[in-house]
């Protein structure tokens, strides 16, 4: 598996050996170390390997394919972590220190090396300076480390002008860079700088003698495009083709200004050229600019060989406020708003993809106008309309509503905009106002102008001394107002800044994240943040592209600034917040005054800087807050502090008075005088101020009050008699006589016919705020955001120096953050994405691998010469108090940083070891470009984490044996090397061999290693230095020497550091020999690999089998039971039919008993069937006649009308009425009469009305005769009678009683008791047959008897339950088999017809049944 | 029963002789709060009467009923269809309406 890997392993291993003593006092236990560890580098590479081994042996022929293959592998699956660098003990070498001359390689080669040295040398230098060679390309270059690189060598440069002369110019190897030694030198030119013709270079010491021939070249920054490619990518293309120019280009730059302003980004926007030509020119990923004449729109373009991203800060994190609308995935989170959202699809005929489902925001949430995108496919005209029409429908009430609101928001808030304007007015800077008139010269005719320029009124409010102070008086305490704790907070932090300041415990990196990321306890994290605010705010971000002594400056620059803030803030806070001022001040004013000049001249300068100063701390804690001060704290002092330097009265020094004065609301006097006891209830207790301006008695006014509108006009009367008084017409004020005014003289004020002069320029502006607001117009016009217009109008009120910050909803509304991030967010990492990848791509492209020269270690390593013997002369010239600069540095010389790429405890030697630099070194070296920190994958999102590589067991075996197989052959070759004093790399191999034979466990090569080696390390140091004060003819050896040695103590020290060795050049350099071996175990692996993979297949075959099985096994099982199941379910069908035909054969004979029982049967058809098509007619229209006309007479000569079927009928839910009941019951007895051919007075059957009940009731059977004898019930004829039907109407119920005088029966039907009736109107009936027939009635025929009937559910139907019960009895039909309740509703409208056609005849005859 | 109503009224057994020339009736409609008397025609039709009744009592006509003897009074009746005395009653029911 490992076969091919363990070579480089194990030429690694030779090559330590044999280089890594080049003094002969290093010692062994060196040069056991140093082969561990490499072996352990050469296993990772083996692992590495291991992933596609058989791509490798195909071509064994082709080695330098092959090996290119693992030198591609090994670069790019490098990874590197930072280290936690453990610094070596100091030692006590002499003070110069020298970083980087010892290992300086002749950039020749690994050609010259081997003719040197012999067949198959290569330095370590140079491995280390290819490994680095190799990452470079493969990552970006704006990464940090590249950043601390150049810090790293500013504090080079800023120390390195005071060089002492008496370092020989040739330990120089790489002079200081000079600014115009690399004028295009780019993020890049630190890291990965190269000098030009490295295999042609010449020998090492005239390559030191001559520093300018090994000036590096650098990748220019931004790269010249090849002009064949093509300038966008296809993302972009596609985007923009779906979007349509103007859209996409407004949306991509709102995006990114809102994207920006969520991550409170201070790069700025991105720049808008104002033609396509400027853009061209310019430079940018993607450039914005301007097209038409009259109405300007945006276009973007993007020029993908570009590399040069819109964002510079690193600033990734959103802010606190805007984290709420994102979630991780940068996806906007579901509002509860959202749940009644409408959505709409659109579709674009053209474009399949178009599809898609749009949120239709509701107006009040909805973003600025772009935010609705306009369809591409929908031609321009119809988005006119569009727009027009969203104008004009969008318009009413909300719109209007929401104007007021503004309108009266900008109102209120207008006081502290000025406020706030104002001061920011008066702290940023000063303003003049330019007045100027014209005239005409009358001698020459031109036009004179004179222009007066002056400073701008500031609110003269101290021109009246005490105006409105009356009721101020002094404080006791002027810290009372800001608060105590806060200032002594502030104070202490401050404090503590400036003294980490002065310690140089700070810390730089490119965002606060990466701040906050490397912070330990030793520095200090509010200075470090509040410097890289503080320069973002004073300079803008770092440009990349700047070179980085621009850099440094601004930094030092930055720096100092801070500082001197820092200390005026203490001590302008000193004094204003100090105890004893007030003191002061009261002796010096009896009542606090207006005017209060505090300090000198200068103590007022500053306490505007102060000011300033502070109203940035009040920003900055926003970004990072402030523990324990608050931002209103922040400003009240900005406030206090603006205050001495206007020389008014500092705020905090005053109050309120606090006794009242007896104007003021709920005062009472407390004086003994005014107060005596006086039982409650004696006196009304009013307190002075009420006492003394009443309220208005209420009561009497409103009776008194007439409201002047509301008289009441009364007409004249009429007729003839004359009113008793003239009625005069009331008053209204409308006629009342317009009053006269009065005519006065009057003289016309000067004033008055004032005519301004022409053109006065409302303020003088800045060249900067010109631009801003020019800059913001165009914005506005452009982008046609309500944040930008907003922008506008704040640019022209104020400088803009501080931005009032609505809250971050309103934001979101205005500026649609979500909408946008939403929108284009992806999109945009898209082109960042792609933006990297091609900026690698070129990287490889330009600088492929194999030409690439190693220098870059010498580089980083050879500008660093520093020494400390000399008195150094710090460049600043900040007033630091009384530091002695010399003192401290020389104590610890990276002080003189202010940025050490980590807090080191000072060193207690001053004298800076050689280990310790080299420990930096390896800083330097390893933090490559792809070195990231742990939390932050977010820099590069793209590209995936390298695994991680752990060896392994088995590994350590395939590298045992390999070196078993290598090592006779060598031994074989080589036994006299072994005798040499120059250091050969078989010399040491047995011990290597021996080392490596003994794997351990990692922890245990590393924990001993960095005391042991401490030792041995120093020796060559020495060594190092002596070479550099020798003369060129050592150089070349002893160079060598050093750099091994170099290697070895940095290899030492870096414990968590990763080499990863080149394996190509290691191979190249060696024979086909020892190739062999590895190709073999290669093969032999490869077998393995493959009989291992054919067993593991064999099993998981078994498995499957197995799994196939039970699964049949199972799916039988459930057959089996399915059939179970339907067999019984059979079973149950059978028994159910059964069930049922016995049922419906029981029912029948129960019936049938039914019928003999009643006297009742079945129907022979439906008894409610449909209407005719005409009758629906008559039966709806009776319910739209007119409601006063007379539709139908009932038998009983009541007319009916449309009321009675409109709302007593037809509704489903109606409740009949008396007339619907009695006419129908008549009808049914007139049909069966007419039927029968009986006549009214020998009827079959009778029909009583339904207020014969109550009568019945009241007056007894007696006092209905006459109704009886209407209805012909008599004594004679009543037992001939086959059916009496008797309506019930008793607490809103109907229900019907009969009595079949035939049959001897009573009964009472209820609908709501399924026919059943009540007892007690079964007796009533009783007692009415025994009153009609005296002494025919026999008692004991009699009985009163159920009939079973449908059952009424509802509410509403019993009326018509009571007449098909009716004619169900009158036919002798059983009404449970006649109808269903559910067909009821059908029966209304069969009624009404019913009722129309005035009987049961023709349609409705009820023949057959 | 109509003899208990004319023998109810005292009025009645003095005016029994003058009762067939007199044209005109007194009669008595009552609902159970109030009591109208109205003097009307033989041959009037009652429906006079019952607008006369619903108007000063403010209700309307389609939501009463009349009631003789528990008949009940049609528009188009009059006394003499329904054989009405002198000072006999009508009852004013209000509308049967029944559902549940």
């Amino acid at each position: 598996m490992n076969t091919v890997n363990a070579g480089p392993a194990h030429w690694a291993t030779n090559r330590i050996n044999a280089t890594s003593d080049p003094c002969p006092g290093t010692g062994v236990s060196e040069i056991v170390s140093a082969p561990k560890r490499v072996a352990r580098k050469g296993l990772r590479l083996g692992i590495e390997m291991s992933e596609e081994p058989w791509k490798l042996s195909p071509d064994l022929q082709s080695r330098n394919a092959k090996l290119n293959f693992v030198a591609s592998r090994v670069a790019i699956s490098t990874s590197l972590r930072p280290r936690t660098s453990t610094l070596p003990p100091p030692s006590s070498a002499p003070r110069i220190l020298t970083i980087g001359t010892t290992t300086i390689n002749p950039p020749t080669s690994p050609r010259a090396t081997r003719n040197s040295r012999g067949s198959r040398e290569t330095t370590p230098a140079v491995l280390t300076g290819r490994i680095l060679r190799r990452r470079c390309p493969s990552v970006s270059p704006d990464t940090r480390l590249s950043r601390l690189l150049r810090a790293r060598a500013a504090i080079a440069r800023l120390l390195e002008s005071p060089l002492p002369p008496r370092l020989p110019s040739a330990s120089l190897p790489w002079p200081p860079r000079e600014p115009s030694a690399s004028p295009a030198s780019s993020v890049s030119s630190a890291s990965l700088s190269l000098p030009p013709s490295a295999t042609n270079s010449p020998a090492p010491a005239s390559t030191v003698d001559s520093p300018s021939a090994a000036l590096p070249a650098t990748l220019p920054a931004t790269p010249i495009a090849p002009p064949g490619l093509a300038s966008e990518t296809r993302r972009f293309r596609q985007r923009r083709g779906e979007e349509g120019d103007e859209t996409f280009a407004r949306g991509l730059y709102l995006a990114i200004r809102n994207d920006q302003r969520m991550r409170n980004c201070r790069c700025g926007s991105p720049a808008i050229f104002s033609s396509r030509e400027e853009a061209e020119k310019g430079t940018g990923h993607l450039r914005f600019f301007l097209v038409g004449e009259e109405k300007r729109s945006l276009r973007v373009l993007q020029r993908k060989d570009d590399f040069e991203w819109h964002c510079r800060c690193r600033h990734l994190r959103c802010l606190p406020e805007f984290k709420s609308f994102l979630n991780k995935n940068g996806k906007r989170r579901a509002e509860d708003g959202e749940l009644d959202l409408l959505a709409r699809i659109q579709e674009s005929p053209s474009d399949k993809r178009a599809k898609r489902i749009e949120r239709i925001v509701s107006a009040a949430t909805e973003p600025p106008t772009p935010e609705q995108p306009v369809e591409p496919a929908q031609p321009a005209e119809q988005q006119q309309e569009q727009q027009t029409e969203a104008a004009t429908s969008n318009k009413p009430m909300l719109d209007k509503v929401r104007d007021l609101v503004n309108r009266a928001v900008t109102a209120m808030g207008a006081p502290i905009t000025t406020v706030l304007a104002k001061m920011r007015h008066t702290l940023g800077r000063e303003a003049f106002e330019a007045v100027d008139t014209r005239r005409e010269d009358p001698t020459t005719g031109s036009i004179v102008v004179k222009r007066l320029k002056r400073y701008t009124a500031h609110p003269s409010t101290w021109k009246h001394p005490d105006d409105g102070f009356e009721n101020l008086v002094w404080v006791d305490d002027p810290r009372k107002r800001v608060g105590r704790e806060t200032i002594d907070f502030l104070v202490t932090n401050f404090k503590s800044q400036i003294q980490s300041i002065k310690e140089g415990n700070l810390i730089q990196c490119d965002s606060i994240e990466d701040i906050e990321d490397c912070i330990d306890d030793a520095t200090d994290i509010s200075a470090s943040i509040g410097l890289h605010l503080y320069r973002d705010y004073r300079f803008g971000p770092v440009d990349e592209r700047d070179p980085p002594e621009k850099t440094d400056s601004i930094l030092s620059k930055a720096l100092r600034e801070y500082d001197n803030r820092l200390r005026a803030c203490v001590k302008i806070m000193d004094v204003v917040y100090h105890e004893e001022i007030i003191d002061r001040l009261k002796q010096q004013y009896d009542t606090p005054p207006r005017h209060l000049p505090l300090g000198d001249s200068n103590f007022r300068k500053d306490a505007m800087d102060v000011g300033r100063f502070l109203l940035f701390l009040r920003e900055a804690a926003r970004v990072r807050p402030f523990p324990g001060a608050t931002p209103e704290a922040l400003a009240q002092i900005a406030v206090d502090v603006n205050a001495v330097h206007k020389q008014e009265m500092v705020p905090s020094f005053i109050e309120v008075r606090r006794e009242m004065t007896d104007d003021m609301p709920g005062h009472f006097p407390l004086d003994p005088p005014v107060l005596e006891d006086v039982s409650p209830d004696e006196v009304d207790v009013v307190g002075i101020y009420k006492a003394r301006y009443p309220e208005p008695d209420k009561a009497d006014d409103w009776d008194k009050k007439i409201n002047p509108g509301q008289y009441k006009l009364i007409s004249r009367p009429k007729g003839i008699l004359k009113p008793s008084k003239e009625w005069a017409e009331p008053e209204s004020p409308r006629n009342v006589a317009t009053p006269q005014k009065k005519k006065s003289l009057s003289f016309v004020s000067p004033v008055s016919r004032f005519v301004p002069p022409a053109r006065i320029p409302s303020k003088i502006m800045t060249e900067e705020q010109a631009k801003n607001i020019e800059d913001r117009k165009i914005k506005a016009e452009v982008l046609g955001d309500e944040h930008s217009k907003k922008q506008l109008e704040e640019a022209h009120f104020a400088g803009g120096l501080f931005e009032l910050r609505p809250d971050s909803k309103s934001l979101d509304r205005e500026m649609g953050l979500t909408h946008y991030s939403e929108r284009y967010g992806r999109f945009i990492r898209g082109l960042k994405h792609d933006m990297d990848r091609l900026k690698e791509a070129e990287y490889r492209r330009r600088y492929p691998p194999r030409c690439r020269p190693l220098k870059l270690r010498r580089i980083t390593n050879g500008k660093l010469v520093v020494t400390f013997d000399s008195p150094v002369i710090p460049r600043r010239t900040t007033n630091y108090g009384t530091t002695n600069y010399n003192e401290e540095i020389t104590r610890s010389p990276v002080l003189m940083n202010p940025f050490p790429p980590r807090p080191s405890p000072p060193p207690k030697s001053p004298r800076k070891t050689l280990e310790e630099f080299f420990a930096e070194d390896d800083d330097l070296d390893l933090m490559n470009p792809e070195w990231r920190p742990p939390r932050s994958a977010r820099d590069l999102p793209d590209r995936p984490e390298p695994p991680i590589l752990r060896p392994r067991d088995d590994d350590y075996e395939i590298v045992k044996k390999l070196y078993r197989t290598v090592t006779p052959r060598e031994e074989a070759q080589k036994p006299e090397d072994a005798q040499k004093p120059e250091p050969h790399d078989d010399t040491k191999k047995p011990a290597a061999v021996g080392a490596v034979e003994k794997p351990e466990p990692r922890g245990e090569v590393k924990e001993p290693a960095p005391a042991d080696d401490v030792q041995k390390a120093e020796p060559s140091d020495d060594a190092q230095e002596a070479t550099q004060y020798d003369d060129g003819q050592q150089h070349a050896k002893s160079d060598d020497a050093q750099e091994s040695t170099a290697v070895d103590s940095k290899e030492v020290y870096s414990d968590a550091k990763e080499v990863f060795v080149d394996a190509k050049e290691v191979l190249a350099n060696d024979d086909d020999v020892l190739l062999q071996p590895s190709i073999e175990m290669l093969e032999q692996l490869h077998l393995d690999r493959q009989i291992e993979q054919e067993f593991r297949a064999g099993v998981l075959r078994q498995i499957e089998e197995k799994k196939r099985l039970e699964e049949e096994r199972r799916r039988e099982e459930q057959r089996r039971l399915e059939e179970e199941r339907r067999r019984q379910e059979e079973e149950r069908r059978r028994q159910e039919e059964e069930r049922l035909r016995e049922e419906a054969a029981r029912r029948q004979r129960e019936a049938d008993e039914e019928a003999a029982r009643t006297g009742l049967r079945a129907p022979n058809r439906p008894l409610i069937t449909d209407l005719s098509g005409e009758w629906d007619n008559r039966v709806t229209n009776a319910a739209r006649a007119n409601p006063n006309s007379e539709l139908c007479k009932t038998l009983e000569g009541q007319p009916l009308t449309r009321r009675d079927f409109e709302e007593k009928l037809l509704p489903p839910t109606a409740w009949l009425n008396d007339n619907v009941i009695i006419g129908n019951i008549l009808y049914i007895a007139d049909y069966v009469n007419t039927t029968a051919g009986a006549s009214d007075q020998e009827p079959k059957c009778s029909a009583l009305t339904s207020y014969f009940w109550p009568r019945l009731m009241s007056h007894g059977p007696s006092g209905c005769g006459r109704l009886l004898r209407r209805a012909g019930l008599r004594k004679q004829n009543f037992l001939d009678i086959d059916t009496v039907l008797i309506p019930i109407c008793e607490a809103s119920h109907w229900t019907l009683a009969v009595i079949r005088p035939s049959r001897r029966t009573v009964s009472h039907l209820d609908s709501m008791r399924a026919g059943r009736g009540h007892e007690s109107v079964k007796g009533k009936l009783l007692e009415l047959v025994k009153f009609i027939l005296e002494d025919r009635f026999v008692e004991d025929e009699w009985s009163a008897v159920e009939y079973e009937a449908p059952l009424q559910t509802n509410g509403w139907d019993c009326g018509v339950f009571t007449i098909t019960n009716a004619i169900c009895l009158a036919l002798g039909l059983n009404p449970k088999l006649a109808y269903r309740a559910d067909q009821l509703t059908l029966q209304r409208r069969r009624l009404a017809a019913v009722l129309l056609n005035e009987g049961f005849k023709g349609d409705f005859s009820l023949d057959g049944f | 029963m109509a003899d208990n109503a004319e023998n109810g009224s005292p009025v009645q057994p003095g005016l029994e002789t003058p009762q067939p020339p007199t044209e005109h009736l007194n009669i008595k409609v009552t609902d159970n709060n109030n009591e109208v008397f109205f003097k009307i025609k033989r041959t009037t039709k009652l429906e006079k009467l019952m607008t006369a009744f619903c108007e000063r009592q403010g209700k309307t006509l389609a939501s009463v009923r009349f009631l003789f003897e528990g008949q009940r009074v049609q528009p188009t009746d009059t006394p003499d269809t329904l054989e009405m005395a002198d000072g006999d009653t009508l009852e004013v029911h209000q509308e049967q309406v029944g559902g549940c």
